[in-house]
């Protein structure tokens, strides 16, 4: 094979995504959550700061409104609740791609933030804003306190105080 | 007696889900999940008024317990896990429930730990 026909450098690079062009935000988010610039083999989307932001996204509304949900039908503690949404978030097979601790330590931390009043968290919106929140702030967090307990659940706690900030302002 | 039982969960909550995420190969999630499940399997039958307290303290200690060994020994969960049933009692007085209040807690009372630690450690390297 003649070397004009080899592509040049990682095959991975040249995989290109038409949603996410916005090369300024991908920058700022890259900085604030300090992930590295790389795209390895069998990993599309590398550490795009987006992808990752709306994978985690995913995660911290599948645990918040598990817990809820628990919390709402069932009758279950909060404690409990959360526990099982967090030992469940555990068996889900994420890729390994998709860093799977990081993943079930969001759901985990989706969790927490379900154990708040169902009064802050009171329809799916509200919950899908909260995600958002949950998963930046994890991103944030998860760099700079690498090791320490209760990282999670401050994450969450960031996600209370907002929301209870902006049901101040709007009331 | 109502505090020496909280204190006495959360120092329960933090050894339990450290040593089980250290010496097994759980996983600190697992640890911590598992370990506040069992508990609450445990107290439940008690039917005491504190039960609920109790649990929400060893919940909010293993958050304490799932610290890195690199960064936090045994000893220093411990310490830490004390700090949280301080910071646990101050959240009694909270008039709503706010989600993460208990990870918020375990994780200021790892920082401060820490802190405290590192710079006793600084201090001692001098002298």
């Amino acid at each position: 094979m003649s070397a004009d026909s080899e592509p040049a450098g990682n095959p991975a690079d040249s995989v290109t995504h038409p949603g996410f062009r916005w090369e300024r935000a991908r920058r700022i988010f890259r900085a604030a959550f300090k992930l590295p610039a790389d795209r390895g083999p069998g990993r599309p989307y590398g550490s795009d700061p987006l992808f990752q932001f709306g994978q985690h996204c995913m995660a911290f509304y599948l645990g918040c409104a598990g817990c809820l949900l628990l919390r709402e039908q069932f009758h279950f503690s909060a404690v409990i609740s959360s526990a099982v949404i967090g030992l469940a978030g555990t068996f889900i097979p994420f890729p390994d791609s998709h860093e799977p601790l990081s993943m079930q330590a969001i759901v985990y931390a989706g969790s927490f933030a379900g154990m708040c009043s169902p009064l802050l968290l009171a329809s799916q919106p509200v919950i899908l804003f909260a995600s958002a929140c949950g998963a930046l702030s994890y991103l944030f967090l998860r760099p700079r306190f690498l090791g320490f307990g209760g990282k999670l659940g401050a994450s969450a706690f960031v996600v209370s105080l907002v929301l209870l900030l902006l049901f101040a302002l709007l009331r | 007696m109502n505090s020496l039982l909280i204190i006495g969960a959360s120092l329960l909550g933090a050894h339990a889900t450290f040593r089980l995420a250290h010496r097994t190969r759980l996983g600190a999630i697992r640890a911590s999940t598992l370990a506040s499940l069992l508990f609450v399997a445990l107290t439940t039958p008690l039917g005491w008024l504190l039960v609920p307290k109790l649990q929400a303290a060893f919940f909010g200690a293993s958050f304490v317990g799932m610290s890195d060994a690199k960064r936090l020994s045994h000893r220093h969960v411990l310490l830490a896990a004390l700090i949280f049933s301080a910071f646990f009692f101050g959240l009694s007085f909270l008039p709503i429930s706010l989600g993460g209040s208990l990870g918020a807690s375990a994780f200021l009372s790892c920082i401060l730990t820490y802190t405290v630690s590192a710079r006793l450690d600084r201090a001692t390297a001098r002298a």
